[in-house]
């Protein structure tokens, strides 16, 4: 039961990091042009940030031994990574032309390596909750 | 414990051997799922642009870079112009055979403040018009005002919205259905609308576009043959009777394109054949495998009071199991790839691409996932019917 807590913990923590670094380096978004930053680039900063505090929260979810800190993290790292979805397009606009970077690859990436995040921090934080109805 | 759990808890008990099989039904599901609908979606897009252009020939400047810039406009999107002059359109009209005629002004924007990129604007004759504006009507019903602008489905603007075209404010009067190809990044507008641009871009500085007035020039001319007549020979007409123009049959400007596309396609659904065949013979050997393993576990069940038929029914539902898991999982891998990613797959191939509709996309993921499902029914029937047919008694005393 202990390991796959771990292995929840790592995944999270994996995904977290793939995100930050995704959007900073694999996926990002348009590059500068002509020395100007189009719109999509703070919407780049804002999931770069964001990515970055997940990963703090789920390296604290796999260090912390308390179990019901454990599934407090795991639920807050859910919600915040099914709010990240929103910044690309919704909170922070990209560049209006869907054949670019920013549309093309960047938003579709934060989407999926977000929701996925999301699903495994969420079934980890549920089956905390779980634990816990059984042990009261 | 429930009779009706034990595939479940067989599968569970044996993770890793679960895992691969679900990992060979999840490639079949994506390679089956996704091969058909990218081929799906090459066809779609294809077929819209050839109906989007409407015309039997496109009359261009008899220059091969305007042949490339045409094709490129329509493919991929990169903006391009070429000019001729304008009094060709009247010369073309009079050909034999010709029964409409309408022209088209290329114009690309500097950096529009939507895009880092820059955006091909499209004047047309709204009078002449018949290769646009069928498709403007969709979105728009009324004449064009100063500083409309019509744009094209993969620009993220909506009705209302204004956009800033060499410090003009242009208003988005309407939005074009998805097309897939390179006219879906096109903004279309009036030649009084390009008129006020180009005198926009002069204010600016950008004089070189004065030199090719929408007065005296235009880029293209789309031609409508008279019922009766060949194309070919009115293609061969203009080409004889008018110096200094190109006139292209639409089918030949997209030939190259349909070949490249055929070509894939083919290669797609060999890769689908190809994938089904090896999945069956590696389902097969792996059930086969594991029947051997589980001769013992069967032939205990067996003294344990199972019908013949309760055994089949287990190895049955473990197989379907692992194959509808499997095909999940690979469905959504699939999605990913070429849904998700589909944008970028259409400027990597750079082909038209447009994605089948919900209804097409059902039927594509059902064939898939009844395809992995006949593939596992089939390799795990035989070993069904060998351990459901073994003498239990033999089994259990032949010992280790």
């Amino acid at each position: 039961m202990k390991q796959r807590g771990n292995l929840a913990g790592l995944a999270e923590a994996a995904a977290a990091v793939f995100l930050t670094l995704g959007a900073s380096f694999m996926f990002r978004a348009c590059t500068v042009h002509d020395g100007t930053f189009m719109v999509c680039h703070w919407a780049q900063n804002a999931v770069v940030l964001i990515g970055a505090v997940l990963v703090i929260l789920s390296l604290l979810r796999l260090i912390i031994r308390g179990q019901e800190i454990r599934t407090g993290l795991a639920l807050s790292i859910s919600v915040v990574s099914a709010a990240t979805i929103l910044i690309p397009g919704r909170i922070v606009h990209l560049c209006m032309m869907e054949t670019m970077q920013c549309q093309a690859v960047f938003r579709p990436a934060v989407i999926i390596v977000s929701a996925l995040l999301a699903v495994i921090a969420g079934a980890d934080g549920i089956t905390g909750l779980l634990r816990f109805g059984k042990k009261t | 414990m429930n009779i009706r759990m034990l595939p479940l808890r067989n599968l569970l008990g044996r993770p890793f051997r679960t895992l691969a099989l679900l990992l060979i039904a999840a490639v079949m599901s994506a390679s089956v799922f996704g091969g058909m609908a990218a081929s799906a979606s090459l066809q779609n897009g294809l077929s819209s642009l050839e109906s989007r252009l409407g015309a039997d020939i496109i009359v261009l400047p008899d220059d091969a870079k305007a042949a490339v810039d045409l094709k490129n406009i329509l493919l991929q999107g990169t903006p391009g112009y070429f000019y001729m002059e304008r009094s060709v359109q009247e010369g073309i009209a009079a050909v034999e055979g010709v029964a409409q005629t309408s022209s088209q002004y290329y114009l690309v924007s500097a950096n529009a403040e939507c895009c880092t990129v820059q955006v091909q604007i499209i004047g047309f004759d709204e009078e002449t018009d018949f290769s646009v504006k069928p498709w403007l009507k969709q979105a728009y019903s009324g004449q064009l005002g100063e500083n409309e602008i019509i744009v094209g489905a993969a620009l993220s603007t909506q009705t209302g919205h204004s956009l800033k075209l060499y410090g003009v404010e242009c208003k988005v009067v309407g939005k074009l259905e998805a097309t897939g190809t390179g006219l879906d990044t096109a903004i279309y507008t009036t030649d009084n609308t390009v008129r006020t641009l180009i005198r926009a871009a002069e204010e600016k500085g950008i004089h070189v576009l004065s030199r090719q007035s929408p007065d005296d020039m235009l880029s293209s001319v789309y031609v409508k043959v008279q019922d009766g007549y060949d194309i070919g020979e009115v293609e061969a007409k203009i080409n004889l009777t008018l110096d200094g123009v190109q006139a292209v049959r639409t089918r030949s400007v997209l030939t190259g394109t349909a070949d490249k596309l055929a070509v894939i396609s083919g290669s797609i659904r060999l890769l689908i054949v190809v994938v089904w065949v090896l999945v069956v013979v590696i389902l097969t050997a792996s059930f086969s495998v594991m029947a051997s393993v589980r001769r013992r576990e069967f032939a205990v069940l067996r003294t344990l009071g199972f019908s013949r038929r309760q055994l089949v029914r287990i190895v049955m539902t473990e197989s379907s199991a692992i194959c509808f898991a499997g095909a999940a999982a690979g469905l959504l891998i699939a999605w990913i790839a070429v849904y998700a990613f589909g944008r970028q797959l259409e400027i990597r191939a750079g082909l038209p691409y447009l994605l089948p509709d919900v209804l097409h996309t059902v039927v594509y993921a059902l064939t898939a996932a009844a395809a992995v499902w006949a593939a596992g029914m089939l390799a795990s029937a035989y070993s069904a019917y060998g351990l459901s047919h073994t003498d239990a008694g033999n089994i259990l005393r032949e010992g280790d």
